[in-house]
């Protein structure tokens, strides 16, 4: 817009000239000149304006502020420079308000040369004559920029700490003995559920804002923070007008003046009752998951006590079947050695007088062949049912296997049986018979080399284990064959159970070694997966530690 | 004193024809008998160097066979087969030896050389003669 300059130096001049026409004095011009230099050092921006609208005066203050010189305001007409266009409305609005009312102070948007928009407080006051006749209007103008800057730097930390409360489920307070006023943030309305409309409750009022044994915890730490300066902290059930509880963390301190003198308190109260929440429930399912593990570990220590029994009944019904096909086979043995005596007695008498051509004589070698195989029968079971007494010595069982191993290793084994020996070191002696412990390791290695069909890896270990509170070695021996199975795992120590062809074996040679081990106090156990998979069997032979 | 005559006491008559068939090429004259009874009779009849003694036999057992052989027949050495060594037998062997009798282990089925070799010491005891 086009501001239109006039020059007001003249009309100045011309109406100081009219004045000066009329009782000029000094003292007149004087006060003049002192009001120019008032106006002129005033902190605040000042204007004046004639009847026509006329800009007719400018401070300093105002031209720093706009950035305009004295020139370019004074003489203009309406509306200003300072005057943003987009604001025009709003200023005249202001200004015919103070026609009507004769002053007022407005809040506006003025503008600097530079363009930049700036708040401003204005106040405006018309100017009369002595007639009360009104001449021109004044205004003063202070620039609002800083503050409104600071006022709005404080709102956003205001804000801000409204959302930390809330984020944090955190309220505050604060009490003024003085004047018995009490302050709550918004958070704190929030948390005990009532509207922050209100007034915050008195300290008597308080009381019905906890369970009864809540408040008397709070109101005696109070008492005690108002007297002593003793800070508090108490987790304490808040009671909401709705009846719902709150589980809150409250913490409060004095407040001192100058000279130490308790004048208060404030704190803060948070809301934990989630955080409570959230234990129970995490209490809870550390809990529910304990109990679950306690059922669970029972459970399994009545399976497993179950399953003992069940071995151990098992291994008493297969002892006493042992035991009693024990008797049975020494009585067989007794009953069959005399005339199996008198038949190799008698066929090895005439074998002797026979020409070895003739027909009798093969037969007469086959029936003394078929007399050795049912001794060897005979002697297996008499082995089983009373192995002889022996001779009982102590000895160490690496070297019962060593011997053993040293003596026939490649002869016992084949080509394609790779042994592996994990001897235990500094094993206790055992009271044993050595040949007969080497039978049944024998039978033992015989067995598994069977069970790999030749081939595979047999595992030897010795070590010391203590079962039911004895000492016993172990020997151990595990072979990668083809396993046992359960059914075949029943009657393994049976005298004449095998799963051998006819030809080669009996199914003594387990029993056997059971019978000696028995006869030794000792224990002789089988581990094996189900038959098929390749992990094969494990037997282990326990001795008894000697007592020396 | 005939040093080859041997009595077999054995209720199982085949033991006392296979102690023959064994013994008779090797210059031994063997009876046999199945029951304590005739083995009395027998050792009253003729002079015996060993006498075999079965240790399970029905009737006369053989610990009584042996004390009443001692009687009719001090110098005849009764001899005790066993083939186990358990705490029965222990019992039974100290009992005969108690009767006089001695212990030689022959396990049956047994071949002519366990049986000579045992004959063979019986004979070589100092007492013998």
């Amino acid at each position: 817009m086009k501001t239109k300059k006039v020059n007001t130096k003249r009309k100045i001049t011309a109406a100081k000239k009219k004045k000066s026409a009329g009782k000029v004095n000094a003292a007149s011009a004087g006060l003049v000149k002192l009001t120019d230099r008032l106006i002129n050092s005033m902190q605040d921006g000042f204007a004046m304006a004639d009847m026509k609208g006329i800009h007719i005066e400018a401070n300093f203050a105002l031209c720093q502020m706009t950035g305009f010189s004295h020139e370019e305001l004074v003489g203009v007409e309406m509306p200003f420079p300072y005057w943003p266009p987009e604001e025009y409305e709003s200023i005249q609005a202001a200004f015919q308000k103070t026609l009507k009312k004769g002053a007022g102070n407005f809040e506006l948007t003025f503008m600097r040369k530079n363009g930049e928009r700036f708040p401003a407080i204005v106040s405006t006051a018309p100017v009369k004559n002595s007639k009360g006749e009104i001449i021109s209007y004044i205004a003063t103008i202070k620039d609002i920029t800083e503050r409104k800057r600071v006022e709005m730097l404080l709102r956003e930390s205001e804000e801000r700490l409204k959302i930390a409360q809330r984020l944090a489920q955190v309220g505050s307070w604060q009490w003024i003995a003085a004047t018995d006023t009490v302050k709550w943030s918004e958070e704190l309305y929030r948390i005990n559920g009532r509207d922050p409309n209100f007034f915050a409750p008195t300290y008597a009022e308080m009381a019905s804002y906890y369970t009864p044994e809540s408040w008397k915890r709070l109101s005696a730490s109070v008492e005690k923070a108002l007297r002593d300066g003793e800070t508090y902290e108490l987790e304490l059930e808040m009671v909401r007008p709705d009846g719902t509880i709150r589980y809150t963390f409250a913490r409060g301190e004095a407040d001192y003046d100058a000279s130490g003198k308790i004048v208060g308190l404030h704190g803060t109260v948070q809301d934990i009752t989630e955080r409570k929440q959230m234990e129970k429930v995490i209490i809870d399912a550390v809990t529910a998951k304990a109990v679950a593990e306690i059922e669970r570990k029972r459970a399994d220590e009545i399976e497993k006590a179950y399953k003992e029994l069940q071995a151990v009944k098992e291994m008493l019904v297969q002892s006493e079947k042992l035991a009693s096909i024990g008797e049975l086979s020494a009585g067989i043995a007794h009953e069959l050695n005399n005339p199996l005596t008198g038949i190799l007695g008698i066929t090895r008498y005439y074998l002797k007088h026979k020409s070895p051509d003739s027909r009798e004589y093969s037969d007469l070698k086959e029936v003394a062949q078929a007399g050795e195989r049912m001794a060897k029968v005979i002697k297996g079971l008499t082995n089983f049912s009373r192995p002889s007494e022996g001779e009982m010595q102590e000895l160490n069982c690496n070297d019962v296997i060593e011997a053993l191993l040293g003596f026939g290793q490649r002869i016992m084994f084949g080509e394609n049986v790779i042994v592996q020996k994990n001897y235990g070191k500094d094993l206790p002696l055992v009271k044993g018979d050595i040949n007969q412990l080497q039978q049944v390791i024998v039978n033992i290695i015989d067995n598994a080399i069977d069970a790999m069909q030749r081939k595979g890896s047999l595992k030897i270990f010795t070590r010391v284990v203590a079962v039911n509170q004895k000492r016993f070695v172990e020997m151990e021996f595990v072979d990668s064959g083809c396993g046992i199975s359960e059914d075949n795992l029943k009657n393994i120590f049976s005298p004449f159970f095998t799963t051998k062809r006819p030809d080669k074996g009996v199914g003594l040679g387990l029993s056997v070694a059971y019978s000696i081990i028995k006869h030794h106090n000792g224990e002789i156990l089988i581990e094996s997966p189900p038959a098929g998979q390749a992990i094969g069997a494990a037997f282990k032979v326990r001795i008894p530690v000697a007592i020396s | 004193m005939s040093a080859e005559n041997i009595l077999v006491v054995d209720d199982d008559p085949i033991i006392g024809i296979t102690f023959q068939r064994e013994l008779n090429e090797e210059g031994y004259n063997v009876d046999s008998v199945v029951n304590g009874e005739e083995a009395l009779k027998a050792v009253k009849l003729k002079k015996y160097c060993l006498v075999f003694i079965d240790k399970v036999m029905p009737g006369m057992d053989g610990i009584a066979v042996c004390r009443k052989i001692k009687e009719i027949s001090p110098d005849s050495i009764s001899i005790f087969m066993t083939g186990f060594l358990d705490k029965n037998n222990v019992i039974k062997e100290a009992e005969f030896i108690d009767a006089g009798g001695k212990v030689y282990y022959l396990y049956k089925p047994f071949s002519q050389g366990e049986l000579l070799s045992v004959v063979q010491n019986a004979l070589k005891e100092p007492n013998n003669n």
